[in-house]
């Protein structure tokens, strides 16, 4: 190529890498598992922390709906936990809302986001595309350090004394500008902004070299369309990341000049306290438009991630090619572009302009036709499989039916009409926690019972997975469903009680089953925590390709050393869907594998191909 | 030690000999390498268990909405105009999203059960099918204009009501702040004076303008009381952070946001005493409630709303007294040395309001 | 060793992936001065009646400043390229030179702003013009300072003649193209700010 000689100097630097591992160069214990630049380490990294962020958010879940369930109860062990949040046993309101923006926040950003996307886009990156490494390994270092801050900034803020940020995960202003409003607006919204702008870096940081890695360092005849659909998935989260966290900067940004120096970028005309504050000229509204500018995409960078692993993971168990594998690309790129101009659909009912409502109703509800794709592909797929239910199977599966159930209650709260009475009900609650929320909690189950042999080199218990699926696919129907009930009984979101309404209070009996079926959910996912656990120590030692799968990473020592391959890397010959194919005598057909090398069933001609593909000289990628 | 601590002391003891004796016999089936699960084929019992969540689910979920049905009150019996057409269009949306759903998990529990793994058995080589793509890319798409159309046409009637209606309309102001909302009425003038965070003094909270003479026969009430059949104008404003009044039953609702009013146009077309007919209970009571977090209290910013007659409406009115005249009484001789001049009346509010 | 080095030549290169990563750092800090530029587009169309604030006409001069920077960082850039150390050094020091001129020039610029009454924070105004001009040239600013640092770096290997000519000059060209884009941002911001001041 033509660049090709000052390029080479970055190519000296990661041979010289692979160059180590012949060698066995032994790195120190802080170098190798603390400030690694080796992307297998840094998801390994990534998920650990996801997962205890999960444990923190999800016991707050727990503790909430015990509120939510028993408002009048007096339960003595949370003034022992939660001390003088909880006297006497019940939680404060100002605290109920902060666990409840804790909740969302920790779920949301730190595990959906930086737990899903960051685990499996560094270590499936490299592997699957064929690379011995990301693009800059030290940027993909700064990026964990920077996630790593940021949860530690956001964990510090749960112990101060004013407590956590409690305006919401959405931490609208006025609410959340001001110290006056609630105490949580006071230092703790400031720990929870220093935290979201660590976390907008470590996320931009790890969206560059995603990017960079997929277009950049693909291997030999790994064109675009060869593809795993993972890496489209990844890829196009990374670009959503790009381009949407920046504006929440921007948005973060005004909102600490409002909160430290008195601007008044979003306050106008309040009164609070006992006396009229200077603010003026400044809208809340231009915050939910900045906020959901990204807040919408961030949705989809939640979600995208998990649609590519459980295509991945349906395509390898029900051992056939994903069905329609261009169109589940096409659908992903339309739910991405289209994910930038839905924003306002949040926003139907703050007063803003009723011409934009009508736009953006007509933009969200498009949303529904790739989603529809996307979901028919997935059955399609499974329709005359041979379908294995490895417990990652399980999960992807139970991922297409929270993605339907929950998506389909998309198209009531899209509309704008319809959002009018549903906006900020349970109805909402119910939409996004199954569809956003299970989905992506599904699709990260499945990697990571998917991977795990390729992350520890063991396999995890499939009979404790098996458990744990339908302790949580059970469960979290049992606690989600009924809330559309609740929903359509006018019940709203954010409440510490549903006391005082009559209409609201009718519906405490389901709010007790709710609650039950939540501390059940809780309960089973101790199953995986001491799977996940037991099995990095003491798991069955994992063959080469546990799966039968195609792609690239199993073709690399069953623990792959910085490098990820000792020799060369593998060049690509086909798509890696060849599942089943007609004439070969294995029902997979990994992709590194020349077809002439390929072990065809007796008395079957192999096709001749028609041009040799030579992948030494592949120039390019196909785009 | 009384009975109830040695009660709970022996339930808790209970719980750990039960996972000790399940650990114990773990640990001997470990290390005798007795595998109990052998015979169980993982795939046939998965299998059946997805066929089963399905069939069980499905009568629970059939069962659970037959059950709370009738307490769907965000959807059922609208009490204003254009609620009607908002839940029927809401009960056509549900119809397709249930027709998808019960669709869609048919078909894919089925294929879950029926192509389990079976030795010997290869799965059909099936990469793609233009036809059914573009039959489940047009399909969506078609059900989707159509639900749009509805949408935008009842979006519009609701946020952009005709003229007539416009004029027609009685005025009155719903004000949030942590924790309550007020209410405020135009009296005999039927406009509402002017009313500005800056002018709030002592017991005039809201902030009315006396300058303007408007505000002079403005009622404030604790009780939102709405004549039937009559379109109502409701404005908004909010004192501190954002709010949102939400008259559930009639289908209303609009973010109080502080420096921008915003409004909103209905009008009820039930009365609090046919729908407590209705709902077949006398103590039946239309509400008002915040559904924007705001604050501690933001459960219980709760106003009553009362539908009546005119008659019975405007004999409510009759009935209330002019806050200005109140904060005279308390506050003697605040207009001395002052002369209401027009000219002092500027314009206020920096933001426009969009709607 | 051989191997791998010959694996690595199969790569499907457009760019070199540090060069790709700049280029999208330099998307996302467009996206962040779009959902500010944007932001303020939106604040002003819901004020009623607009304030407007005269811009300092030192603006004038700083922006022409800026924009010569980027022709002393290109010369540099060629320089460096057809291994003139000497002359790449000049040209360097001249950006560098020019780049904290202006910032000095910004400075003036707040200090104008602060004598004519328009402040940062101001309770008497009816909107919040006057808070974005400050925001807008203050974040580019802090990039004009990163933008230095990057300078300061690629004068020492420079100086120390650490880039090779037609190979390892990775370091410099980024640089450039940062401080390319950190002008063109300058000239964006400056047109922004001079029509939005115009009702």
């Amino acid at each position: 190529m033509a660049e090709s000689n000052i390029t080479s100097d970055f190519h000296l630097e990661v041979g010289d890498h692979g160059h180590d591992d012949h060698h066995h160069h032994e790195q120190g214990f802080l170098q190798k598992y603390i400030f690694s630049q080796d992307h297998k380490i840094i998801a390994k990294q990534f998920l650990i922390t996801g997962i205890i962020s999960a444990i923190v958010g999800i016991t707050f879940s727990a503790l909430f709906r015990l509120q939510l369930a028993y408002p009048d109860t007096a339960f003595p062990f949370l003034e022992s936990l939660l001390g003088k949040w909880a006297p006497g046993g019940i939680i404060k309101p100002e605290f109920y809302l902060a666990m409840v923006t804790m909740h969302g926040t920790i779920m949301v950003f730190f595990v959906l986001t930086a737990g899903l996307s960051g685990t499996f886009s560094n270590f499936l990156i490299p592997l699957q595309i064929g690379a011995r490494d990301m693009a800059s390994g030290f940027i993909n270092m700064l990026s964990y350090w920077a996630f790593f801050i940021s949860a530690v900034i956001m964990f510090l803020s749960i112990f101060i004394e004013t407590g956590p940020a409690s305006g919401g995960w959405t931490i609208y202003p006025p609410l959340s500008a001001l110290p006056q409003a609630i105490p949580g607006s006071g230092l703790g919204m400031t720990l929870w902004l220093t935290s979201m702008v660590f976390f907008i870096a470590s996320g931009m940081l790890g969206a560059i070299n995603y990017i960079t890695t997929i277009l950049n360092l693909r291997t030999g005849g790994m064109t675009m369309d060869r593809m795993p659909l993972t890496m489209w998935a990844f890829l196009l989260t990374a670009i959503l990341v790009v381009l949407s966290f920046p504006v929440l900067l921007s948005a973060a940004l005004l909102l600490f000049m409002d909160r430290l120096l008195g601007t008044s970028f979003y306050l106008s005309d309040i009164f609070i306290g006992g006396e009229v504050l200077h603010h003026a000229g400044g809208s809340p509204v231009l915050f939910q438009h900045l906020f959901w500018f990204l807040g919408h995409p961030e949705v989809y960078i939640v979600l995208l991630p998990a649609l590519g692993i459980s295509s991945e993971v349906i395509s390898v168990n029900s051992r056939k090619p994903i069905f329609g594998y261009k169109a589940m690309i096409g659908s992903m790129i339309g739910i991405a572009v289209l994910s930038f101009i839905v924003w306002a659909h949040h926003m139907f009912v703050t007063g803003m302009n009723p011409f934009l409502g009508t736009v953006f109703m007509l933009f969200t509800l498009i949303i529904a036709v790739p989603s529809a794709i996307k979901a028919f592909n997935y059955i399609t797929t499974l329709w005359k499989g041979n379908i294995r239910f490895t417990p990652a199977m399980m999960f992807a599966v139970g991922l297409v039916s929270f993605f339907i159930t929950g998506g389909i209650t998309g198209i009531f709260l899209g509309n704008a009409a319809l959002d009018i009475p549903l906006h900020d009900t349970y109805f909402v609650v119910a939409h996004f926690h199954l569809v956003m929320g299970s989905a992506s909690a599904f699709g990260l189950f499945a990697g990571v019972y998917h991977w795990f042999p390729k992350m520890f080199g063991r396999m995890m218990n499939p009979r404790l997975g098996y458990i744990h699926f339908w302790f949580t696919f059970v469960g979290l129907y049992l606690v989600f469903f009924p809330q559309h009930f609740q929903g359509m009984g006018g019940v709203s979101r954010h409440y510490y009680a549903f006391t005082e309404f009559s209409f609201m209070a009718e519906f405490l009996d389901l709010s007790k089953f709710i609650t039950y079926a939540a501390w059940f959910t809780f309960v089973g996912q101790f199953f995986f925590l001491f799977n996940f656990i037991y099995s990095i120590f003491r798991g069955k030692v994992a063959p080469a390709n546990p799966w039968k799968s195609n792609t690239l990473e199993w073709t690399t020592p069953i623990k792959p050393q910085h490098g990820n391959w000792p020799g060369e890397i593998p060049s690509v010959y086909r798509w890696p869907y060849d599942y089943s194919k007609p004439g070969l005598k294995d029902d997979f057909c990994p992709q590194h594998i020349p077809d002439e090398e390929l072990d065809y069933e007796d008395g079957f001609e192999p096709p001749k191909p028609v041009k040799p593909k030579e992948p030494a000289q592949t120039e390019g990628s196909k785009e | 030690m009384d009975a109830q601590s040695l009660l709970s002391l022996t339930k808790w003891l209970l719980v750990f000999i039960f996972f000790l004796v399940i650990y114990s016999m773990a640990l001997v089936l470990r290390l005798k390498k007795i595998d109990p699960f052998k015979e169980w084929n993982p795939t046939k019992i998965n299998g059946g268990l997805m066929m089963l969540f399905f069939i069980v689910g499905t009568i629970a979920a059939v069962w659970s909405s037959a059950y709370w049905f009738p307490k769907f009150a965000l959807v059922l019996d609208p009490a204003s105009e254009h609620g009607v057409s908002l839940d029927r269009m809401f009960w056509r949306t549900m119809i397709v999203s249930i027709a998808v759903v019960v669709v869609t998990h048919t078909i894919l529990f089925y294929f879950l059960w029926r192509y389990q793994d079976r030795p010997g058995q290869k799965a059909l080589y099936y990469p793609h099918n233009n036809k059914l793509e573009v039959i489940w890319t047009v399909v969506p798409a078609i059900v989707m204009t159509i639900l749009i159309a509805d949408g935008v046409r009842n979006w519009h009637d609701i946020m952009d009501p005709d003229e007539a209606t416009k004029e027609a309309s009685i005025d009155v102001e719903l004000t949030g702040r942590q924790f309550q909302w007020d209410i405020r009425y135009p009296g005999v003038d039927k406009e509402l004076g002017q009313a500005h965070v800056k002018y709030i003094s002592g017991a005039n909270t809201l902030g009315l303008n006396f300058d303007d003479v408007k505000t002079h026969d403005d009622i404030l009430a604790t009780e939102l009381h709405l004549p039937v059949g009559v379109p109502v104008h409701v404005h908004i404003r909010s004192m501190d952070v954002l709010h949102s009044p939400t008259l559930m039953q009639f289908r209303v609702k609009m973010d109080a946001v502080p420096g921008m009013p915003t409004n909103f146009y209905f009008t009820p077309s039930v009365t609090t005493k046919e729908m407590r007919e209705i709902k077949g209970d006398p103590e039946f009571e239309y509400e008002m409630s915040c559904q924007q977090i705001c604050g501690g209290a933001h459960y219980n910013m709760r106003r009553v709303v009362v539908v009546e007659t005119m008659e019975e409406y405007q004999k409510w009115l009759s009935e209330q007294k002019a806050f200005y005249t109140t904060f005279k009484e308390m506050n003697p001789g605040m207009d001395e040395g002052k002369t209401a001049d027009a000219g002092d009346i500027k314009e206020i509010g920096t933001l426009t309001s969009t709607n | 060793m051989a191997t791998t080095g010959l694996n690595m030549a199969k790569r499907n290169y457009i760019v070199h992936p540090h060069k790709f990563n700049l280029w999208l750092a330099i998307i996302s800090l467009i996206m962040v001065f779009g959902g500010l530029t944007s932001a303020y587009l939106v604040a002003r169309s819901m004020v009623k009646q607009p304030e407007f604030f005269d811009i300092p006409n030192l603006l004038w001069i700083n922006t022409g400043i800026i924009l010569l920077s980027s022709f002393s960082m290109q010369f540099a850039v060629w320089r460096v390229r057809k291994g003139d150390e000497k002359q790449a050094l000049i040209g360097l020091l001249l950006t560098c030179l020019m780049g904290i001129v202006f910032l000095f020039g910004q400075y003036s610029v707040y200090q104008e702003m602060v004598l004519g009454g328009n402040y940062f924070v101001d309770p008497m105004r009816a909107d919040d013009s006057v808070s974005y001009f400050y925001i807008l040239t203050g974040l580019h600013g802090t990039h004009i300072i990163a933008g230095l640092i990057a300078l300061f770096f690629a004068l020492i290997k420079t100086g120390f003649k650490m880039y090779k000519p037609g190979k390892k000059i990775l370091s410099i060209e980024m640089t450039a193209t940062f401080w390319h884009f950190l002008d063109l941002l300058w000239v964006y911001l400056f047109v922004f700010l001079l029509f939005t001041q115009q009702g």
